[in-house]
């Protein structure tokens, strides 16, 4: 009940921040002018426009959770509000869940609203529109829900501005370990060891990029959707916990 | 008033700096950019900077490489600088590594490598890494079949292995009007072997969607190409046959001969030959317009239907010069003898055809045959 009451405020509280409007706002004109790129690759230009819309959906939707996932536990201690809050029988760990999921409910409803205005667009361009896109789009809402989390447990180890950039580092470090393995062969016994035990440590951020595939109508089977839905469920609930047994030693 | 000079100021500047902005656009004349490849990784750093945006990213470097396109139909030389490496290979090597179901990708390899370098071999590289990537693509099938055709020959080198490729291709299609081009590229090759069929597969090919007019004038159009291809192929059999007997034959028939017919069709006789199979053995069939072919001289054979098709252009300047005439005399003719009196002239039409005053037209009637125009059914 509690954290559903924190959840809730935190939602209210992130849809109406300026970042993400503002960002929203962003991906809306980006996706409009995306279509120029299209009519510059003069053959299929569709699917230049589709890629494009796709990956503004991923970018400014991990800009939107590192901005608000970033600002949120800081804003509370800057404006005291944390002191009120935790003063009565709410426990830190219902806080940070319930702050984490309101984040997330809020990037959700963002990642829903640039999916139908970008799938929109696209549909108002000519462009192909089919079920792998909507796909495409779930995987990365799981995307940048991964990094929300990921945001959060920066901010409660470091400062907002140092979580940050932490946060975009380790999008794209997330990223590169996904070719990790095709660079493998450069590396030598010990070298090998130490570069599987780091890439280990970061979320896998490549199990969610189905956008590349689903442009061309690959399709994605239930067992492989099932994965990777597991895959970014366990990194939030990981990431999240090691924020609670952070928030639970931090001396406010 | 501080308030007002803050909002003049800013509107000041903001015009400024947006015309400012226009301006660079007012005159500009398109001109062709051109550029060198500068930054081209490997395809494993391509992917690692990507940053699980690969598709997006390809496309992008696909786009920002057209400028270095326009270089190299100036240059035709695309080797890096220091290592020598092929820069067409190395970008292609990277788009198809970050994006392999692009189809554009292969296409634009194929000119750029094929076309304008003159690599086939790499050329045939990239398009047999589409395949792997594409394997039911009927645009790669057909780039791959050019370029064994154009490039290695493979239809008079390698005729076998030529005919396994386009097996290969109908076996990968998905469906039967994809599989349906690869018995067209069939036919087209055999055809290409028949000099003066050449160009039937073309026309055939815009028979398909051809209405009206159009599909009249290329029906007429593959006739007459069918007709001539008859009258040269018949005309060779007429020589054959009088090497073989010492005398010219008496009638078109008699040089229809099991063994001329195999001297001069070794392959086989095309769908398109002036014979027929019959049980009885081979017979002469009738031009594509449906009228007899004729032994002239002993010597050579003429089309009666290419001569009528041909005398078309007479019976139309005829119809004109008739307009004319009525015109000056202001009267129209009541027969041909009055007409020819007016100054039209009519020549004599060939193949038995008879020039007729219809009104104030006129035609020419042509003896009605056995057998009606045929024309090879489209593919």
């Amino acid at each position: 009940m509690i954290i559903t009451i924190v959840a809730g405020a935190t939602f209210r509280e992130a849809v109406r921040s300026r970042a993400f409007i503002g960002l929203l706002i962003i991906f809306a004109i980006c996706a409009l002018l995306s279509r120029i790129v299209g009519w510059v690759s003069s053959t299929d230009g569709h699917i230049v426009t589709t890629d494009l819309v796709l990956s503004l959906q991923s970018l400014i939707g991990v800009l939107v959770a590192v901005a608000t996932g970033t600002a949120l536990v800081q804003t509370e201690i800057q404006s005291r509000t944390l002191y009120t809050i935790l003063s009565r029988p709410v426990e830190r760990w219902q806080f940070v869940v319930g702050k984490f999921l309101g984040l997330a409910a809020a990037l959700a409803a963002g990642q829903a609203a640039m999916a139908l205005l970008g799938l929109a667009w696209l549909w108002v361009t000519g462009a192909e529109v089919h079920g792998w896109l909507l796909l495409a789009c779930a995987m990365t809402t799981l995307e940048v829900l991964v990094m929300a989390a990921v945001a959060l447990c920066w901010t409660a180890l470091s400062s907002p501005l140092l979580a940050a950039v932490l946060g975009l580092a380790t999008y794209a470090a997330g990223h590169a370990v996904a070719s990790l393995p095709d660079l493998m062969h450069h590396l030598k016994g010990g070298q090998q060891i130490v570069a599987v035990t780091l890439a280990s440590l970061i979320p896998n951020l490549g199990e969610f990029t189905y956008r590349n595939q689903a442009v061309y109508r690959l399709p994605l089977g239930l067992h492989d959707v099932l994965q990777h839905l597991l895959y970014g469920v366990a990194w939030c609930g990981l990431l999240v916990t090691i924020t609670v047994a952070v928030i639970r030693r931090k001396q406010l | 008033m501080r308030r007002f000079a803050l909002v003049l100021a800013m509107a000041v500047l903001a015009l400024g700096l947006v015309g400012w902005n226009v301006s660079r656009f007012i005159g500009a004349e398109a001109r062709i950019r051109t550029k060198d490849l500068s930054f081209l990784p490997s395809p494993v750093v391509g992917r690692l900077l990507a940053v699980g945006h690969q598709s997006t990213v390809a496309k992008l470097r696909w786009i920002d490489s057209f400028a270095y396109f326009q270089l190299q139909l100036d240059r035709k030389d695309d080797r890096v600088a220091g290592t020598g490496e092929s820069a067409f290979v190395r970008l292609y090597d990277l788009l198809i590594s970050l994006d392999g179901h692009f189809l554009p990708f292969y296409e634009h390899a194929v000119l750029n490598l094929g076309g304008i370098q003159d690599r086939p071999g790499e050329t045939l590289a990239v398009i047999q890494r589409g395949l792997l990537s594409l394997p039911h693509d009927p645009q790669l099938w057909r780039l791959l079949t050019v370029q064994l055709y154009h490039s290695y020959h493979w239809e008079q080198k390698q005729p076998q292995a030529f005919d396994a490729v386009l097996n290969a291709w109908h076996e990968a299609m998905e469906d039967e009007q994809q599989a349906q081009q690869v018995w067209d590229w069939k036919a087209a090759f055999g055809r290409r072997r028949e000099p003066g069929l050449d160009q039937v597969a073309y026309w055939l090919t815009q028979l398909t969607n051809a209405q009206g007019p159009t599909r009249e004038f290329i029906l007429q159009t593959v006739r007459e190409q069918i007709s001539r291809y008859g009258e040269t192929r018949l005309t060779s059999l007429v020589g054959r046959y009088k090497t073989l007997r010492g005398h010219p034959p008496v009638m078109l028939q008699d040089v229809v001969t099991a063994e001329l017919i195999r001297q001069e069709w070794p392959a086989g006789v095309p769908n398109e030959a002036p014979l027929r199979r019959t049980a009885g053995g081979w017979t002469l069939r009738h031009d594509a317009f449906g009228q007899p072919y004729r032994l002239v001289d002993g010597a050579t054979v003429l089309s009666d239907g290419v001569a009528q098709f041909r005398f078309r252009g007479r019976v139309q300047a005829a119809i004109t010069a008739l307009e004319a005439a009525a015109v000056k005399e202001g009267r129209w003719p009541k027969d041909l003898e009055e007409c020819r009196t007016m100054g039209v002239v009519l020549d004599p039409p060939p193949a038995n055809g008879v020039w007729h005053l219809e009104g104030k037209t006129l035609r020419v009637d042509w003896p009605s045959t056995s057998e009606g125009p045929w024309a090879p059914s489209a593919p």
